[in-house]
């Protein structure tokens, strides 16, 4: 006994060991990206400065963020309004995505009837059905919000799915021996146990997020980062264009690191 | 403690294509006993348990526990695996208080679960998880877990398979030490014969498709000894001829 306790606790150790030197190499893993992205830019203004390219075909770097520091009060707005219609749509598709992942896991007959449907939904492509939402749903939010949901739907269900028909069957059948309740099996075991996949698939969705907002935005709205981008590029604002770019990117890492954050917390142990 | 009878237990996983598992098998376990059953990979030793747990509920034949028929899933039975399955985000306490959380009572379970920590060797990791215990503690809470049920009747499936060969010793050690504190008719299934001799009150050697029990064994010295051990060799030797002349 004493000994296995001696294991359990080196085993801790080892564990804690492990997984500082997992963080150390994990703060250094950020060099190499920054390092070729910074080099990219530097390349990037020498040619645009030696070649005297004028602003409206490529604007060099230092221009877009000088339009981007000017345009800050602007961006922060339409960022504002594209943040709003993101969260709620990818909330939207977080709840449907579970439900009916649950559905398809539980039911194999419903699987087996809507699974290809959302495979061969990928194929069309989201720019081609947002004017379609326009029409039906008019110029609101409403559009842009279905658009964001399109997108980051399929990335969550699947995962979802993934996971909970990837759960240990031994495990489920010991709940089950247990008395457990078809509802009760889900809460204890196959959504837990799926819950590193379904936060696979929530990152996706949530870097996609932002993408579909700005698309459903550049075909219909008063406002948003899709609406200034169009905009800004018509009157040949290249810089103030690369400048919303930059917004767009920031706020995709936003949403990403949110749910990193939040599959951190949750997936503590 | 309660007993069990299987009559006439005939199962195939599919009927058309292969010859049965079992064909009108029977088997009797008396209230409290220890009853090991022992056999070669893929005789039928784990089906049967999984028969007797409710996963497999196709099958002819009649299963009573004191005396009362039951099919499928029911609360006579409480299933360990090879594995722990422990579920990896819950901590030890949660884990083995899993049934009354299922039936609503967590705070009754929780308590009992805390007064048996000791006994199963778990205390100080109620609140670990169990990646941070060794394959032995993890067993332990497992087997806390199949404890905790009110089930009549332990369903022992290579309890410690999984574990090498010092800490399945000290595993068995463990369960002879427990095992009036348990309680309870048991039906271990394994392949390991000493595992067997040192556990059981009687062991039913099974091979053979469709499987039959070829031979009832009772079991001497439980220690760890040489002597003990060396006590053990002939009835080891018996046992291994019986299943061995299934094979050649």
């Amino acid at each position: 006994m004493k000994r296995e306790s001696v294991q359990a606790k080196t085993k801790r150790t080892d564990i804690l060991g492990e997984s500082r030197a997992k963080d150390a190499r994990g703060r250094f893993a950020i060099i190499p990206p920054v390092a070729v992205f910074t080099g990219a830019l530097v390349v990037w203004e020498i040619v645009v400065r030696l070649r005297d390219i004028p602003k409206y075909v490529l604007p060099a770097p230092a221009a877009v963020f000088a339009a981007f520091a000017e345009d800050a009060p602007a961006l922060a707005h339409h960022s504002a309004v594209t943040l709003g219609e993101t969260v709620v749509g990818l909330l939207i598709s977080v709840a449907v995505a579970m439900i009916t992942a649950v559905l398809m896991d539980a039911f194999a007959k419903f699987r087996e009837a809507v699974y290809p449907l959302l495979v061969v939904s990928q194929t069309i492509p989201v720019i081609v059905l947002a004017p379609l939402f326009i029409i039906y749903l008019g110029f609101g939010a409403a559009p842009k919000i279905l658009t964001v949901v399109l997108m980051c739907y399929f990335p969550i269900a699947v995962n979802f799915l993934d996971g909970m028909r990837r759960t240990d069957i031994g495990l489920v059948n010991l709940v089950r021996s247990f008395g457990a309740k078809p509802l009760q099996i889900y809460a204890t075991v196959k959504i837990p146990m799926a819950l590193p996949s379904f936060f696979s698939g929530l990152r996706i969705a949530a870097t996609y997020s932002i993408m579909g907002a700005v698309v459903g935005e550049w075909l219909s709205s008063d406002s948003g980062l899709g609406y200034y981008m169009l905009r800004v590029k018509n009157g040949y604002q290249l810089d103030r264009v690369f400048a919303t770019i930059l917004a767009i990117i920031l706020l995709s890492l936003l949403m990403n690191g949110i749910v990193r954050l939040l599959s951190s917390i949750i997936l503590k142990q | 403690m309660t007993d069990l009878k299987i009559e006439n237990l005939t199962f195939a996983y599919d009927e058309r294509s292969e010859a049965p598992i079992f064909e009108r098998l029977n088997l009797t376990a008396a209230p409290g006993e220890f009853l090991s059953i022992l056999g070669p990979s893929g005789c039928g030793k784990s089906t049967l348990l999984n028969i007797l747990s409710g996963a497999l509920t196709s099958y002819d034949g009649r299963i009573a526990v004191g005396g009362e028929t039951t099919r499928g899933i029911s609360s006579h039975f409480a299933c360990m695996p090879q594995d722990d399955l422990l579920i990896p985000r819950r901590n030890i306490l949660d884990n083995a208080c899993l049934y009354g959380t299922l039936h609503g009572k967590k705070k009754e379970y929780r308590a009992m679960a805390m007064k048996n920590m000791e006994l199963f060797g778990l205390s100080g990791y109620e609140r670990a998880y169990p990646s941070q215990l060794s394959g032995g503690m993890r067993q332990r809470a497992a087997f806390l877990r199949t404890a905790l049920c009110p089930a009549d009747i332990m369903l022992l499936d290579e309890p410690f398979g999984a574990l090498d060969v010092i800490t399945r010793g000290d595993m068995q050690d463990w369960l002879l030490s427990v095992r009036g504190e348990l309680n309870r008719t048991t039906i271990l299934v394994t392949h390991d014969i000493d595992e067997a001799i040192r556990l059981s009150d009687r062991i039913l050697a099974m091979k053979g498709r469709p499987a039959i029990f070829a031979g009832e064994f009772i079991p001497g010295p439980k220690g760890r000894q040489r002597e003990e051990r060396l006590a053990r060799a002939p009835l080891w030797e018996k046992i291994y001829a019986c299943l061995q002349s299934e094979t050649r």
